[in-house]
């Protein structure tokens, strides 16, 4: 077991996450687009309370309790939920009319948002939000300790957590023991396959694709040290940014900042005041810090109401984008090995005379309006 | 590239070749040029993370965006990664500029649909070549022709058609893929210059926010997304923007961080109300009745913008109460004008005419609750009361207890939602159209309005009510309309002289381009020919027969009596009128029968009567019933700008990053090839010109050469045609084309003269975010309105007939007759439209068949679980869906999201239980500002009130 230098880490808002799937899209369509991994998404997003991906990943087992390995299930494709195989040529030139569009392996009954909006609670009070997952890259990876191939590696330059296809067999115990469920199994190729962390791009300094393609603005990236980049400042300066599960003693290294939520209603309709997001839910998936963590992100918000300053909302406001990638901000294009080469001269096709004289007349027309010279 | 080949095993591939390194198989049954691919690139394999670095690699990048109409989400700006001829994957380009230091930038803009657009068009829904029907109409019996066979055919029936039948028996009916680029401007030109009859399909959408339109004269009016940043409260109202507006998203969650409430109004606890501060639950379809008692909760507190209620709106002007019309000058003096209007000026108790040129009150204090008697020049004396003594009094309709009661939120909610209103600086409103979408829908935004008017909530950064987003860049109009460029200068010329001259009369620039934009509904205009696409399916495809009069207890008519009224006195322009039959059908750019409400009986109704071209790159419901499947070019695979809307106030570009799939071809290339064949053909059969029944005239014999500019811009010019949209939108920022297609974007400068924007009465400053409306609350340049003012009285005689002079709520009418549950809708996370609809990795993201939600309750009561199947019905028709517990959903209400295919579905269609009844004053287009114009001032669809029943089947039945 190699000891890591650095530690990257990502942390999600979960204030800013809507669900969108930009990240798990991003992900499949750059990563797991091969013959084998047609049901994987390395990364995931759930609603929550939720049975997640796989189903009911959190009564699966594995991770450690007090240093022990726990024993742990390994997801059925049932659990994954697979890609669903379509009838479009028929539907499309069967030559028969009103054809159905079916999945050929029979009625859907899963998939890996199957439950997405619906949550728990009853109406008006129900409540849920959005958990997008990606492999923790833990600092004791329970896949790593599994592996009687050794085929796991933490990198040492930044701990991101590679499964070696070179030397994995497939035996998948680190499936097993991954307590997060967050490997799959390639049948094509016969080897456990997970989340890199965008490796090849964290080495070009491009961030991840998840977290740079997220609409939402809602993923960190950066080194856990670096006291003066976000992460750090809230992990640890404002603890609002808190592991998954800490109780799997796996040590995640992804870090979720969490949901603040509408007020309850009563009996009566009225508006209560009280969050609608039971706390003692929010804790038993972000241990217990979350309490202070929400007291500090409403304490916060009153400031920004009356008009002070907040380091903390500024911060996860984060007016540049670019601030959420600290130094893994380069843009991928010029990450790009093969350049374009074709740029071509700049060519006016049309007579700029014709086209301004004709605007500034409209523009004088516009400008009547102004009743002052009408 | 033509060969279906089948996949590839790569990675088998690899296993058998080891030592080299193989590129990853494209998912794509089009991939042929893939086969080379492992020669091609064979550096020696040093370890498993090569096999990672090697998906991570491309050829070449190409700025790209979508030509989809997601509204309120466009311009996104993507990088469109090609490797081996074939785009494999796109990011973000996000290089927004920040607009400045307060608020957040725009990156990275972009969604999942957009994300996956690259798979989407190599997905088993590609259209790749020409394709004609052999069987029945709808039995999916294609035959695989030459374009050189499909365009002689279309030329034909084309030309036959101009001759027999008149050139408005030719339909263009354009959707919601529409471009405002290349796509536009090459089947608008096609249509122009044969005068074919091109579809307005706002309103048809029912995305034309008539309440809007009744009150300020336009249905257009939007800030940037980054404006919400300064507003301290933000209802989202009639709205899902967490799945409608995704790129804008992270506004609203940010500005939440900056200290802005955010306060949720819907029936369903949906993905926006969990981003919220307060969610209010409200019962489908009763939103004015809850706008209308915070108004009555506003008034009665004295919590209202007197100021801004006698500058801006039409509150102090006086109604006569013998009438119910506007006292006009013409009844006080003789001779005076019908179009001048009276308040009581406060500092001299004198009867005033409201000023007409200007908002400014130059010293006047109208009486807000004025009630007196005046002496008509006749020497009658009647009685008046300003608007807003006559608002007073039937806001008294709408006490706390009796709100709550309609609407099902409780007494303290709504103290609590108006307090929360009233102590708001800075208050905006997240739009889109689910409202406008309701059969009442006018009257609910109309109430809305007034709460923005009576806190004098516009105008000022962070504030405004918003209805219909647009902004284009503005060559496009003048490139559809003129001959040739030389011919531009004359159009401009032409222009000038109409807004000097009418402005000389004393009319507002804002109304001028409106009638400008107007004419075009009308023979002799010189622009594209158009008609309203909503009255067009009405008239043509009968609709009215789903409606039953009895749902709606105003209606003192059948609807077809009403619309045969106004048809009659002109108050709606139909072409083709009535009498006469469309025969030739173009769907370019839109899914006409997926998109149509009550489309199964349209179809029965039309189509054996035409022949139906669909030009698209998918198969879909629509191509079910085409003749002729054209297969265009997806949005990579050629170049276009788009429009968008000031929310992110970008004019964005695609360019072409591959050759098109296929024998696939751009619309511009198609248009064009069409366009040279009826030329050919024309000059075969020795065909000059001809002159339809409006008198216009057509040259058969030089439509190719008219349409292209004569050969300036030929079938292969798609780039060049949209560098020339570009260079001739004077409201967009001006870089050489090269760079603009290396940056992908381009800022607004303003909104230019596009008729549409025009209302919109503000500037696009640098450094600055936009608010709409500055014109009128800072220059005091008047409304476009009758009065002149935001106006909510409105004294039609339709309006006086259905007791819609003010704003109010009206129950909604059984739209489809007496059952339990509204059945509603939303537009959906994981399409635009239908888009997306049946694309393998969105559908393996949801659910992989359509589905209805469902509260616990409800379903509880019927036996339902999740999964089962479901028979939903009324007395217009019925669907199969399989059943969505969601305890979010409102108890007697069920949301099936938009836009399933048609065969998606089992058994019928979510379309088949929506009959649209037809609200008679949307016919009202004899109106001083609710005429015809693009977008509005023309009757709507709606179905987001229709009602239901479902009732569970047994699990396997068919």
């Amino acid at each position: 077991m190699s000891v890591n230098q650095r530690q990257v880490a990502m942390v999600m808002d979960l204030n800013k996450c809507i669900g969108c799937q930009t990240c798990t899209v991003a992900c499949k369509t750059l990563w797991t687009r091969n013959e084998g991994q047609e049901h994987m998404l390395f990364n995931t997003v759930n609603t929550a309370p939720g049975a997640g991906t796989p189903r009911n990943f959190e009564q699966m087992g594995g991770g450690f309790r007090n240093g022990k390995a726990q024993s742990g299930q390994l997801p059925t494709m049932a659990d994954w939920g697979e890609k669903f195989e379509l009838n479009f040529d028929e539907v499309f030139y069967g030559g028969e009319s009103d054809m159905p569009l079916n999945a050929k392996t029979g009625e859907p009954d899963w998939s890996a948002n199957w439950d997405e909006d619906v949550g728990a609670g009853e109406y008006p009070n129900s409540y849920y939000f959005y958990l997008p997952r990606i492999c923790n890259h833990c600092t004791h990876p329970a896949c790593m300790a599994a592996c009687p191939r050794k085929a796991i590696e933490k990198r040492e330059e930044d701990g991101v957590v590679l499964i070696n296809e070179d030397r994995c067999r497939g035996y998948q115990f680190c499936a097993e023991a991954c307590p997060y469920k967050k490997i799959y199994f390639n049948e094509q190729k016969g080897v456990s396959q997970k989340c890199i962390f965008c490796f090849p791009r964290l080495d070009e300094g491009v961030a991840n694709a998840c977290a740079r393609q997220c609409p939402g603005r809602v993923r960190f990236v950066g080194y856990l040290d670096d006291e003066e980049g976000p992460i750090h400042k809230l992990v640890y300066k404002y603890k609002v940014a808190l592991p998954l599960h800490p109780e799997y003693e796996t040590g995640p290294n992804v870090f979720y900042v969490p949901p603040l939520s509408p007020e309850m209603i009563d009996d009566q309709g009225n508006p209560t005041g009280q969050d609608r997001i039971p706390l003692s839910y929010l804790e038993s998936l972000f241990g217990d810090g979350v309490k202070e963590a929400l007291d500090l992100l409403k304490s916060e918000r009153a400031i920004t109401q009356t008009g002070g300053e907040s380091e903390l909302m500024d911060l996860l406001i984060s007016r540049k984008w670019q601030d959420l990638f600290g130094p893994f901000s380069k843009h991928p294009r010029d990450a790009e090995r093969l350049r374009i080469t074709d740029a071509a001269d700049p060519i006016k096709m049309f007579d700029p005379q014709l086209a301004t004289t004709a605007v500034e007349e409209e523009t004088q027309i516009v400008r009547l309006i102004d009743p002052a010279n009408s | 590239m033509t060969a279906e080949i089948k996949r590839r095993g790569f990675l088998k591939m690899l296993g058998m070749a080891s030592g080299t390194l193989a590129a990853p198989s494209f998912t794509t049954q089009a991939a042929s040029s893939l086969t080379s691919l492992a020669d091609k690139r064979a550096p020696a394999y040093q370890s498993y993370k090569d096999l990672w670095r090697e998906q991570w690699r491309w050829d070449k990048v190409v700025r790209g965006t979508h030509l989809i109409n997601c509204w309120y989400q466009a311009a996104c700006s993507w990088d469109v990664y090609v490797r081996d001829g074939l785009v494999y994957r796109e990011e973000q380009a996000a290089e927004y500029p920040q607009t400045n230091a307060d608020v957040p930038d725009f990156n990275p803009r972009g969604c999942q649909k957009g994300c996956s657009f690259s798979q989407r068009i190599y997905d088993p829904t590609r259209i790749r070549y020409p394709l004609k029907r052999v069987g029945e109409r709808g039995s999916n019996q294609w035959q695989r022709v030459s374009w050189d066979e499909a365009l002689d055919d279309i030329a034909e029936k084309y030309l036959d058609t101009l001759l027999e039948d008149g050139s408005d028996c030719v339909i263009w009916d354009q959707g919601p893929g529409v471009d405002m680029g290349t796509t536009s401007a090459g089947f608008m030109r096609l249509a122009n210059f044969t005068r074919a009859i091109i579809l307005d399909m706002v309103s048809e959408t029912g995305d034309s926010h008539r309440g809007a339109a009744e009150t300020i004269g336009t249905c257009g009016g939007e800030r940037s997304a980054d404006d919400f940043f300064y507003s301290d409260l933000i209802l989202i109202w009639g709205s899902n923007p967490v799945y409608t507006q995704i790129p804008n998203a992270h506004f609203f969650t940010e500005a939440r961080y900056n200290g802005t409430k955010i306060i949720t109004i819907a029936p369903d606890y949906n993905a926006s109300a969990t981003k919220s501060d307060l969610w209010v639950p409200i019962k489908p379809t009763t939103d004015g009745a809850l706008a209308m008692g915070i108004c009555q909760q506003l008034v009665q507190s004295g919590r209202i913008d007197k100021n801004f209620l006698r500058e801006q709106t039409d509150m102090p002007l006086l109604v006569r109460t013998d009438s119910g019309d506007f006292l006009k000058e013409s009844d006080v003096i003789a001779g005076g004008r019908d179009h001048r209007f009276y308040f009581m000026d406060d500092k001299t108790d004198k009867l005033t005419l409201a000023p007409f040129e200007t908002l400014k009150l130059d010293g006047f204090i109208p009486r807000l609750d004025a009630d007196t008697e005046v002496v008509l020049h006749t020497g009658e004396k009647v009685r008046v009361q300003s608007v807003f003594q006559q608002l007073k009094r039937s806001l008294r309709e709408y006490s706390l207890d009796k709100v709550s009661k309609i609407t099902g939120v409780s007494e303290g909610m709504i103290r609590r939602l108006t307090d929360e209103i009233a102590n708001s600086k800075a208050l905006s409103n997240v739009t889109s159209s689910t409202l406008t979408k309701m059969y009442h829908g006018n009257l609910i935004e109309r109430a809305q309005m007034l709460v923005w008017a009576l806190r004098g909530q516009y105008g000022h950064k962070g504030s405004g009510f918003s209805a219909f987003p647009f902004i284009l860049g503005d060559g496009l109009e003048p490139f559809t309309a003129t001959p040739d460029l030389a011919s531009l200068k004359e159009l401009h010329h032409k222009m000038h002289s109409i807004f000097v001259e009418r402005m000389k009369q004393g009319d507002l620039a804002e109304q001028i381009s409106y009638d400008i934009g107007a004419s075009a509904f009308y023979p002799n205009s010189g622009l594209p020919f158009h008609t309203s696409g909503a009255l067009f399916w009405m008239v043509h495809g009968g609709m009215t027969d789903l409606s039953k009069k009895d749902w709606d207890p105003y209606l003192q008519k059948d609807a077809d009596q009403y619309l045969t009224e106004a048809l009659d006195k002109g108050w709606q322009p139909l072409y083709p009128p009535k009498e006469k039959t469309p025969r030739l059908l173009f769907s370019i750019s839109t899914n006409t029968v997926r998109r149509l409400r009550g489309s199964k009986h349209i179809v029965k109704k039309m189509w054996p009567h035409l022949m139906h071209v669909v030009m698209d790159f998918r198969m879909n419901s629509t191509t079910r019933y085409a003749d002729y499947v054209l297969p265009s070019a997806a949005w990579y695979e050629r170049t276009s700008s788009r429009w968008s809307t000031q929310l992110t106030p970008f004019y964005t570009l695609t360019t072409k990053a591959t050759e098109p799939l296929g024998e696939s071809k751009p619309d511009w290339e198609i248009c064009a090839l069409i366009a040279e064949r009826i030329q050919q053909k024309a000059r075969q059969r020795g065909l000059t010109r001809i002159t339809n029944d409006y008198g216009e005239d057509i040259h058969l014999d030089k439509v190719y050469d008219l349409f292209s500019m004569g050969g300036m811009f030929g079938p292969k010019d798609d780039e060049k045609v949209a560098q020339a949209l570009y260079e001739l939108s004077s409201n967009v920022e001006q870089m050489p084309w090269e760079e603009l297609k290396q940056k992908g974007f381009a800022r607004y400068t303003g909104y230019g003269n596009a008729a549409f924007t025009a209302g919109n009465m503000t500037d696009i400053e640098p450094g600055e975010t936009i608010t709409q409306f500055t014109h009128h609350t800072r220059d005091k340049v008047p409304w476009a309105t009758q009065t002149r003012r935001m106006q909510f009285y409105l004294d039609h005689p339709i309006y006086k007939e259905m007791q819609e002079q003010l704003p109010c709520h009206k129950d909604a009418p059984n739209v489809g007759g007496k059952f339990p549950l509204v059945m509603s809708s939303g537009h959906a996370r994981e399409s635009i439209h239908s888009t997306w609809r049946d694309n393998p990795l969105m559908l393996q993201l949801t659910r992989g068949q359509p589905f209805l939600c469902i509260g616990t309750e409800d379903a509880k009561l019927r036996g339902i679980e999740d999964g089962d199947w479901l028979r939903v019905y009324n007395d217009v028709g019925g669907y199969e869906v399989r059943a969505k517990l969601a305890p979010s959903t409102r108890p007697g209400q069920v949301i099936i999201y938009h836009a399933w295919e048609d065969h998606q579905f089992r058994k019928g269609s979510m379309r088949d239980v929506t009959p649209s009844p037809l609200n008679p004053v949307e016919l009202a287009g004899d109106h001083p500002h609710l005429k015809i114009a693009f977008g509005w001032g023309q009757i709507g669809f709606f179905d987001r009130d229709t009602l239901v029943e479902v009732e569970r089947l047994p699990t396997k039945a068919q």
